[in-house]
């Protein structure tokens, strides 16, 4: 009789045996499938928020890369005065330096930003040159008649744009175009104001802005702009520097290159932020790992997910995901020790047989084959009862990690709700989320493997203490 | 046939208590042998070392010439040896034919039947039997592999007199009509006094 028929009789006439170890097969298999289910729900929650929001990446100036190339830049300069890849360094006649950069030692630089944008998975993109404030020729500003306005420019701040239906304040909602179209890719010489800046001046879309530089009023050039849309706020643009060049309403946006010509800068932008937006929100994770594959010199930048929401999503449901682990792990440890404490206890029981079949001559390894395919058929069992018993089990697991994880996040939005900036947002984005546990076949697959390692680890960890002892031990132990 | 040369054995964590020592004897095929001896004297000791279920810590057992560690015990046990215990030792989840099954034989009704067992009883769980048809099971199982030595420790211990004197005469017949070499460790004097041979353990040597 080979190991094969030996294990059929035993699991099939040794029947409390049997069906104790499927109750305790089935019980670890039923979770370690409720186990990956989770860790595959959460990834689909995190898809799903991605899904609801959009998913963008951005790519900004790196802070301390840029303290660390000022710091380089400035050792190239001999005896200190002088300019080197955009740092400049001049020593004033009262002994005193002063330092600056200019735009090309600051910006983005265009082909790292083209080199992103090309990469398999990235559908359109933006950029955003950073604030430009500038003189209004022809048209007059909103401004606090209360405050003092002796320390202010004086002028309106420019934010040039490729697309900028992309553009984080439109994105976010914090701004909205009613009135005309937003700027494009094509456009030359054009901008969108604000109502409150439309109303002020009584300009409509069609109307010429006038602009040139803050510093010289009289002799700077002037440059055109035609007004080709009007934004209405909703929540408003949040001011980057104090001031009333650089309120809410004095924003204008522009085509990419109109504030470098205004500037004085021509030839010369200064671009802050780029913004690259992921066609399909499945494929985040590979899109973003290609990117990063991208050979650019990333010292330089800070590359982030573009929507905040989806970073805490992220966050949250990553929480999901360690805890859907610890449960995989604790359930395959604790698996491993039940099995191993109910095999120890059998053999001592099963020690006559294993004397017997020692004593006909049979290996020892042949005799653990032989509890491990008892085993292990049991197992199959189990783990199809467990396979069907998984939707209920497993959805009642998940659906209980996700309520603890949604009121998580809640406690932590209630303790930061003055830091985030879009509430109305934050608000949508968990309400669309949603749990489904989809038991498909990596589920089934991952769980086999797990219950199939537990069960060797633990048949044969409690083997050990039976197989170590020379076969005369075994005998004399079975009178 | 079946060597013990020198076998000296004591147990490693009594060196002082030597339960064979320097002992050597030549098993033949064809005889029945009793071993006799108090409890304690090493009988079932030997009965391990000639199965190949220990080894000695001196000396060696050869079996036709070749130390039986040299071709492996397992082997030895497999190819040269049947066992026979006092309390049986049948596989409980098993079936006679298939417990005489492990010993070897695909089709060992022939075997069973000759051992008194009908076919309804050859069909039944093991531990439905009586104990006399349990030990028939069991020498069946031993005669299966068609080994030329059969080792039984107590083989009657545990059987009335009747069955116990069938079974006496069951390995007296191995021994004569089938000439196998028949080593039996036992206690009865029945049963020593129809071996062709008696040998007495006593203080590590025979007597």
């Amino acid at each position: 009789m080979n190991v094969f028929q030996l294990s059929i009789r035993s699991v099939l006439r040794k029947r409390t045996k049997t069906v104790l170890l499927l109750l305790i097969i089935f019980v670890v298999s039923a979770f370690l499938f409720a186990g990956w289910a989770c860790k595959s729900a959460s990834v689909q929650t995190q898809n799903e928020s991605r899904q609801a929001v959009g998913v963008s990446f951005r790519l900004e100036e790196n802070e301390a890369n840029r303290h660390e190339r000022m710091r380089e830049l400035a050792g190239q300069i001999e005896d200190g005065n002088g300019t080197a890849g955009g740092y400049h360094s001049q020593q004033l006649p009262s002994g005193e330096w002063m330092t600056w950069t200019d735009n090309s030692f600051e910006t983005l630089l265009m082909e790292d930003i083209l080199k992103i944008a090309e990469v398999d998975g990235i559908g359109e993109y933006n950029i955003t040159t950073a604030n430009t404030v500038v003189n209004p020729v022809n048209f007059e500003r909103i401004e606090d008649k209360d405050v003092d306005q002796s320390r202010d420019q004086l002028g309106v701040s420019l934010r040039g744009t490729l697309r900028m239906e992309l553009d984080f304040d439109i994105q976010r909602g914090n701004i909205v175009v009613k009135e005309g179209r937003m700027v494009t890719p094509e456009d030359k010489n054009v901008c969108v104001i604000s109502r409150e800046l439309a109303d002020l001046n009584g300009l409509k879309v069609g109307d010429t802005l006038e602009l040139n530089h803050w510093k010289d009023r009289e002799n700077s050039p002037v440059y055109k702009a035609e007004v080709i849309g009007i934004y209405t706020s909703v929540n408003g643009i949040t001011p980057i520097m104090y001031g009333d060049s650089y309120r809410s309403e004095n924003i204008i946006f522009t085509d990419l290159s109109f504030p470098e010509k205004v500037e004085g800068n021509e030839g010369s932008p200064l671009y802050q932020y780029a913004t690259f937006v992921v066609e399909d929100v499945d494929e985040y994770e590979a899109v973003r790992k290609k990117i990063r594959e991208v050979d650019i010199g990333w010292e330089r930048y800070d590359f982030l997910d573009n929507t905040g929401m989806s970073d805490t999503m992220t966050e949250n449901f990553g929480g999901l995901d360690k805890m859907s682990s610890l449960i995989l792990i604790l359930v395959c440890t604790s698996g491993v020790v039940i099995i191993c404490l109910v095999f120890l206890f059998w053999l001592k029981g099963r020690v006559h047989e294993i004397g017997v079949y020692i004593s006909l001559g049979r290996r020892k390894s042949s005799i653990v084959t032989q509890m491990l395919l008892e085993s292990l058929l049991v197992g199959c069992v189990a783990f199809l009862l467990a396979a069907f018993a998984s939707p209920v089990v497993s959805g009642g697991v998940v659906g209980y990690l996700v309520d603890y994880q949604t009121r998580i996040q809640a406690e932590e939005e209630q303790i930061n709700g003055d830091m985030v900036l879009n509430g109305s947002v934050e608000k949508d984005q968990t309400e669309i989320v949603g749990v489904t546990v989809d038991i498909g076949g990596d589920v089934v697959f991952l769980s086999g493997i797990s219950v199939l390692g537990v069960i060797t680890i633990a048949v044969t960890f409690s083997c050990i203490s039976v197989m170590v002892q020379r076969p005369r031990e075994i005998l004399s132990s079975m009178s | 046939m079946l060597e013990i040369k020198d076998v000296t054995y004591y147990y490693k964590s009594q060196k002082d208590k030597v339960i064979l020592n320097h002992i050597s004897y030549s098993f033949e095929k064809g005889k029945m042998y009793a071993v006799l001896g108090a409890s304690g004297s090493g009988k079932t000791t030997l009965l391990s070392l000639l199965a190949g279920l220990d080894v000695p810590v001196e000396g060696e057992i050869c079996m036709d010439g070749e130390n039986i560690i040299g071709k492996g015990l397992n082997a030895h046990r497999k190819e040269n040896i049947s066992l026979v215990f006092q309390n049986y030792n049948l596989i409980d989840y098993l079936t006679p034919v298939e417990n005489v099954r492990l010993g070897g034989k695909e089709d060992p009704m022939g075997l069973l039947k000759a051992m008194g067992l009908d076919e309804t009883q050859s069909r039944r769980n093991v531990m439905q039997l009586s104990g006399g048809q349990q030990q028939r099971v069991a020498i069946a199982r031993a005669l299966a592999g068609n080994a030329p030595v059969l080792l039984a420790d107590e083989p009657t211990g545990n059987l009335d007199e009747d069955t116990a004197n069938e079974i006496i005469a069951v390995f007296a017949e191995l021994a004569h009509k089938q000439n196998k070499c028949v080593i039996v460790v036992t206690h009865s004097k029945e049963l020593a006094r129809q071996a062709d041979v008696i040998l007495t353990l006593g203080k590590g040597s025979f007597h």
